[in-house]
Protein backbone atom coordinates (compact mmCIF):
# COMPACT_ATOMS: atom_id res chain seq x y z
CA UNK A 1 0.00 0.00 0.00
CA UNK A 2 2.82 2.36 0.95
CA UNK A 3 4.72 1.52 -2.19
CA UNK A 4 1.65 2.31 -4.34
CA UNK A 5 1.16 5.66 -2.61
CA UNK A 6 4.82 6.47 -3.10
CA UNK A 7 4.59 5.79 -6.84
CA UNK A 8 1.46 7.98 -7.17
CA UNK A 9 3.14 10.83 -5.29
CA UNK A 10 6.18 10.47 -7.54
CA UNK A 11 4.09 10.78 -10.71
CA UNK A 12 2.13 13.75 -9.37
CA UNK A 13 5.35 15.51 -8.40
CA UNK A 14 6.85 14.79 -11.83
CA UNK A 15 3.72 16.08 -13.57
CA UNK A 16 3.73 19.30 -11.55
CA UNK A 17 7.43 19.79 -12.28
CA UNK A 18 6.91 19.30 -16.01
CA UNK A 19 3.92 21.65 -16.07
CA UNK A 20 5.80 24.39 -14.21
CA UNK A 21 8.78 24.01 -16.52
CA UNK A 22 6.53 24.12 -19.59
CA UNK A 23 4.87 27.29 -18.24
CA UNK A 24 8.27 28.94 -17.80
CA UNK A 25 9.34 27.89 -21.31
CA UNK A 26 6.12 29.23 -22.88
CA UNK A 27 6.38 32.57 -21.05
CA UNK A 28 10.02 32.93 -22.03
CA UNK A 29 9.22 32.09 -25.66
CA UNK A 30 6.75 34.96 -25.73
CA UNK A 31 9.30 37.31 -24.14
CA UNK A 32 11.96 36.31 -26.68
CA UNK A 33 9.49 36.74 -29.56
CA UNK A 34 8.48 40.19 -28.26
CA UNK A 35 12.13 41.18 -27.87
CA UNK A 36 12.86 40.06 -31.43
CA UNK A 37 9.94 42.08 -32.75
CA UNK A 38 11.06 45.23 -30.91
CA UNK A 39 14.63 44.74 -32.06
CA UNK A 40 13.39 44.37 -35.65
CA UNK A 41 11.36 47.57 -35.34
CA UNK A 42 14.45 49.40 -34.08
CA UNK A 43 16.49 48.13 -37.04
CA UNK A 44 13.86 49.18 -39.57
CA UNK A 45 13.47 52.63 -37.98
CA UNK A 46 17.23 53.26 -37.85
CA UNK A 47 17.61 52.31 -41.52
CA UNK A 48 14.57 54.39 -42.49
CA UNK A 49 16.07 57.44 -40.75
CA UNK A 50 19.35 56.90 -42.60
CA UNK A 51 17.63 56.54 -46.00
CA UNK A 52 15.49 59.63 -45.35
CA UNK A 53 18.60 61.63 -44.40
CA UNK A 54 20.36 60.53 -47.59
CA UNK A 55 17.35 61.60 -49.66
CA UNK A 56 17.14 64.94 -47.83
CA UNK A 57 20.78 65.69 -48.61
CA UNK A 58 20.18 64.82 -52.27
CA UNK A 59 17.21 67.23 -52.36
CA UNK A 60 19.63 69.92 -51.18
CA UNK A 61 22.12 68.99 -53.89
CA UNK A 62 19.69 68.68 -56.83
CA UNK A 63 18.60 71.66 -58.91
CA UNK A 64 15.55 69.96 -60.44
CA UNK A 65 13.39 66.85 -59.99
CA UNK A 66 15.17 65.30 -62.98
CA UNK A 67 18.53 65.85 -61.31
CA UNK A 68 17.15 64.36 -58.11
CA UNK A 69 16.09 61.28 -60.07
CA UNK A 70 19.55 61.04 -61.61
CA UNK A 71 21.13 61.28 -58.15
CA UNK A 72 18.83 58.67 -56.60
CA UNK A 73 18.78 56.25 -59.49
CA UNK A 74 21.27 53.41 -59.17
CA UNK A 75 20.52 50.44 -61.38
CA UNK A 76 16.90 51.36 -62.10
CA UNK A 77 15.83 51.53 -58.46
CA UNK A 78 14.11 54.91 -58.83
CA UNK A 79 11.36 56.42 -60.91
CA UNK A 80 9.83 59.83 -61.45
CA UNK A 81 6.29 60.35 -60.17
CA UNK A 82 3.57 62.28 -61.98
CA UNK A 83 3.64 65.07 -59.36
CA UNK A 84 7.36 65.66 -59.91
CA UNK A 85 8.51 63.63 -56.93
CA UNK A 86 10.78 60.64 -57.04
CA UNK A 87 10.26 57.13 -55.63
CA UNK A 88 13.23 54.88 -54.94
CA UNK A 89 13.57 51.35 -53.54
CA UNK A 90 16.28 49.92 -51.33
CA UNK A 91 17.07 46.50 -49.93
CA UNK A 92 17.19 45.65 -46.20
CA UNK A 93 20.89 46.51 -46.13
CA UNK A 94 20.09 49.87 -47.77
CA UNK A 95 21.48 49.03 -51.18
CA UNK A 96 19.64 50.39 -54.24
CA UNK A 97 17.41 47.58 -55.48
CA UNK A 98 14.25 47.82 -57.60
CA UNK A 99 12.49 45.06 -55.61
CA UNK A 100 13.76 46.20 -52.22
CA UNK A 101 11.80 46.26 -48.96
CA UNK A 102 12.27 49.98 -48.34
CA UNK A 103 10.44 52.49 -50.50
CA UNK A 104 11.53 56.13 -50.26
CA UNK A 105 9.02 58.67 -51.52
CA UNK A 106 10.48 62.14 -52.12
CA UNK A 107 8.12 64.98 -52.96
CA UNK A 108 9.29 68.13 -54.76
CA UNK A 109 7.47 71.45 -54.36
CA UNK A 110 9.06 74.52 -55.84
CA UNK A 111 8.02 77.97 -54.72
CA UNK A 112 10.18 80.60 -56.33
CA UNK A 113 13.72 79.69 -55.41
CA UNK A 114 12.67 77.59 -52.44
CA UNK A 115 12.22 73.85 -52.79
CA UNK A 116 10.24 72.08 -50.09
CA UNK A 117 10.28 68.34 -49.85
CA UNK A 118 8.65 65.71 -47.73
CA UNK A 119 10.34 62.35 -47.57
CA UNK A 120 8.37 59.29 -46.52
CA UNK A 121 9.94 55.87 -46.00
CA UNK A 122 7.73 52.78 -46.31
CA UNK A 123 8.59 49.25 -45.23
CA UNK A 124 7.47 46.18 -47.17
CA UNK A 125 4.71 47.88 -49.17
CA UNK A 126 3.05 49.23 -46.01
CA UNK A 127 0.44 51.94 -46.36
CA UNK A 128 1.71 53.95 -43.38
CA UNK A 129 5.24 55.35 -43.57
CA UNK A 130 7.63 54.17 -40.88
CA UNK A 131 9.37 57.54 -40.99
CA UNK A 132 8.82 60.98 -42.50
CA UNK A 133 11.15 63.92 -42.86
CA UNK A 134 10.45 67.46 -44.06
CA UNK A 135 13.25 69.50 -45.52
CA UNK A 136 13.85 72.50 -47.74
CA UNK A 137 16.52 74.04 -49.93
CA UNK A 138 16.91 77.62 -51.07
CA UNK A 139 18.59 78.15 -54.43
CA UNK A 140 20.13 81.53 -53.76
CA UNK A 141 22.34 82.15 -56.74
CA UNK A 142 23.58 85.37 -55.15
CA UNK A 143 26.01 83.68 -52.89
CA UNK A 144 23.23 82.91 -50.46
CA UNK B 1 18.18 -7.48 -7.15
CA UNK B 2 18.93 -4.16 -5.50
CA UNK B 3 16.22 -1.51 -5.91
CA UNK B 4 17.51 2.05 -6.65
CA UNK B 5 14.88 4.68 -5.79
CA UNK B 6 14.37 7.54 -8.27
CA UNK B 7 14.26 10.86 -6.45
CA UNK B 8 12.89 14.08 -7.90
CA UNK B 9 14.78 16.41 -5.57
CA UNK B 10 17.96 16.84 -7.66
CA UNK B 11 15.96 16.95 -10.91
CA UNK B 12 13.66 19.67 -9.53
CA UNK B 13 16.69 21.63 -8.37
CA UNK B 14 18.32 21.36 -11.80
CA UNK B 15 15.15 22.47 -13.59
CA UNK B 16 14.75 25.41 -11.19
CA UNK B 17 18.31 26.58 -11.88
CA UNK B 18 17.74 26.21 -15.65
CA UNK B 19 14.46 28.16 -15.41
CA UNK B 20 16.09 30.97 -13.40
CA UNK B 21 19.00 31.23 -15.86
CA UNK B 22 16.64 31.35 -18.83
CA UNK B 23 14.43 33.96 -17.14
CA UNK B 24 17.44 36.20 -16.50
CA UNK B 25 18.54 35.75 -20.12
CA UNK B 26 15.03 36.53 -21.34
CA UNK B 27 14.79 39.70 -19.25
CA UNK B 28 18.20 40.89 -20.45
CA UNK B 29 17.21 40.27 -24.09
CA UNK B 30 13.94 42.09 -23.59
CA UNK B 31 15.49 45.12 -21.89
CA UNK B 32 18.22 45.35 -24.56
CA UNK B 33 15.65 45.25 -27.37
CA UNK B 34 13.54 47.87 -25.62
CA UNK B 35 16.56 50.13 -25.15
CA UNK B 36 17.45 49.67 -28.86
CA UNK B 37 13.98 50.77 -29.90
CA UNK B 38 14.00 53.73 -27.51
CA UNK B 39 17.37 54.87 -28.88
CA UNK B 40 16.16 54.49 -32.48
CA UNK B 41 13.05 56.55 -31.67
CA UNK B 42 15.19 59.26 -30.05
CA UNK B 43 17.46 59.38 -33.09
CA UNK B 44 14.43 59.55 -35.40
CA UNK B 45 12.86 62.42 -33.44
CA UNK B 46 16.13 64.34 -33.24
CA UNK B 47 16.75 63.97 -37.01
CA UNK B 48 13.20 65.10 -37.73
CA UNK B 49 13.71 68.22 -35.60
CA UNK B 50 17.06 69.01 -37.25
CA UNK B 51 15.64 68.82 -40.77
CA UNK B 52 12.55 70.76 -39.71
CA UNK B 53 14.92 73.51 -38.58
CA UNK B 54 16.87 73.19 -41.83
CA UNK B 55 13.63 73.69 -43.79
CA UNK B 56 12.72 76.71 -41.66
CA UNK B 57 16.21 78.13 -42.13
CA UNK B 58 16.04 77.72 -45.89
CA UNK B 59 12.60 79.38 -45.97
CA UNK B 60 14.07 82.19 -43.87
CA UNK B 61 16.86 82.66 -46.45
CA UNK B 62 14.22 83.23 -49.11
CA UNK B 63 12.45 85.80 -46.93
CA UNK B 64 15.77 87.50 -46.21
CA UNK B 65 16.68 87.55 -49.91
CA UNK B 66 13.35 89.18 -50.72
CA UNK B 67 13.83 91.80 -48.00
CA UNK B 68 17.47 92.50 -48.84
CA UNK B 69 18.68 94.75 -51.58
CA UNK B 70 15.83 97.19 -51.28
CA UNK B 71 18.05 99.57 -49.37
CA UNK B 72 21.71 100.48 -49.44
CA UNK B 73 23.56 100.75 -46.18
CA UNK B 74 26.95 102.30 -45.60
CA UNK B 75 29.71 100.00 -44.51
CA UNK B 76 33.18 101.11 -43.48
CA UNK B 77 36.10 98.73 -43.79
CA UNK B 78 39.73 99.76 -43.34
CA UNK B 79 38.90 103.47 -43.27
CA UNK B 80 37.02 103.30 -46.58
CA UNK B 81 33.26 103.61 -46.57
CA UNK B 82 31.12 102.27 -49.34
CA UNK B 83 27.49 101.48 -49.90
CA UNK B 84 26.35 97.89 -50.00
CA UNK B 85 23.02 96.15 -50.05
CA UNK B 86 21.51 95.42 -46.68
CA UNK B 87 18.38 95.29 -44.58
CA UNK B 88 16.41 98.32 -43.54
CA UNK B 89 15.54 98.68 -39.88
CA UNK B 90 11.96 97.66 -40.67
CA UNK B 91 13.12 94.57 -42.52
CA UNK B 92 15.44 93.70 -39.65
CA UNK B 93 12.65 93.84 -37.10
CA UNK B 94 10.24 92.02 -39.43
CA UNK B 95 12.75 89.21 -39.89
CA UNK B 96 13.72 89.22 -36.22
CA UNK B 97 17.41 89.70 -36.98
CA UNK B 98 20.17 91.45 -35.12
CA UNK B 99 23.22 93.17 -36.52
CA UNK B 100 26.58 92.93 -34.80
CA UNK B 101 29.51 95.41 -34.85
CA UNK B 102 31.08 93.62 -37.87
CA UNK B 103 27.97 94.15 -39.96
CA UNK B 104 26.91 90.52 -39.81
CA UNK B 105 23.19 89.86 -39.46
CA UNK B 106 22.16 87.10 -37.04
CA UNK B 107 19.02 85.04 -36.74
CA UNK B 108 18.28 82.21 -34.34
CA UNK B 109 15.63 79.58 -34.97
CA UNK B 110 14.67 77.08 -32.31
CA UNK B 111 12.74 73.87 -31.99
CA UNK B 112 12.46 72.30 -28.54
CA UNK B 113 16.06 71.92 -27.41
CA UNK B 114 17.66 72.38 -30.86
CA UNK B 115 18.75 75.73 -32.24
CA UNK B 116 19.91 76.90 -35.65
CA UNK B 117 22.04 80.05 -35.73
CA UNK B 118 22.26 81.77 -39.09
CA UNK B 119 24.73 84.53 -39.93
CA UNK B 120 24.36 86.64 -43.09
CA UNK B 121 26.98 89.03 -44.42
CA UNK B 122 26.76 91.48 -47.28
CA UNK B 123 30.47 92.30 -47.23
CA UNK B 124 31.34 90.36 -50.37
CA UNK B 125 28.11 91.33 -52.07
CA UNK B 126 29.61 94.69 -53.01
CA UNK B 127 31.71 92.85 -55.58
CA UNK B 128 28.68 91.09 -56.98
CA UNK B 129 26.60 92.58 -59.71
CA UNK B 130 23.40 91.27 -58.18
CA UNK B 131 22.13 91.98 -54.72
CA UNK B 132 22.95 89.15 -52.37
CA UNK B 133 24.40 88.00 -49.11
CA UNK B 134 26.74 85.29 -48.02
CA UNK B 135 25.80 82.78 -45.36
CA UNK B 136 28.71 83.02 -42.95
CA UNK B 137 27.22 80.82 -40.23
CA UNK B 138 24.83 77.87 -40.30
CA UNK B 139 25.20 76.22 -36.95
CA UNK B 140 23.03 73.67 -35.19
CA UNK B 141 23.31 73.33 -31.45
CA UNK B 142 21.48 71.48 -28.72
CA UNK B 143 20.95 72.30 -25.09
CA UNK B 144 22.97 70.26 -22.66
CA UNK B 145 20.75 68.06 -20.55
CA UNK B 146 22.37 67.05 -17.30
CA UNK B 147 22.06 63.35 -16.58
CA UNK B 148 19.36 62.59 -14.06
CA UNK B 149 20.28 61.32 -10.63
CA UNK B 150 19.39 57.70 -10.07
CA UNK B 151 18.26 57.09 -6.54
CA UNK B 152 20.99 59.25 -5.01
CA UNK B 153 23.77 57.02 -6.31
CA UNK B 154 27.35 58.26 -6.20
CA UNK B 155 28.05 60.08 -9.48
CA UNK B 156 31.73 59.17 -9.45
CA UNK B 157 33.00 62.66 -8.68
Amino acid sequence: MNRKQGITAFYIELLVLILVFLGVILTLTRIFAFAKEESGQAQVLTRAVCLAENAAELVGAAQSPQELLALLNRGDNAQQEADGGVRAWYSRDMQPRWDGDFCVDVSWQEEGRLVESEIAVYWQNGTEPVYTLRTGAYRGGDGA
Amino acid sequence: MKHIPVRLGPLALLLTVVAICMTVLGLLTFSTARADLAMAQKLAASTQQRYELEAEGQAFLQEAAEAAGKEFVTKATGGVSYKIYGFTQEALSALGMEKDENGVYWKELGHDSQTLRIGLDFADAADHEEKGFTVVCWQFSREWQAPEEIGGLWAGE
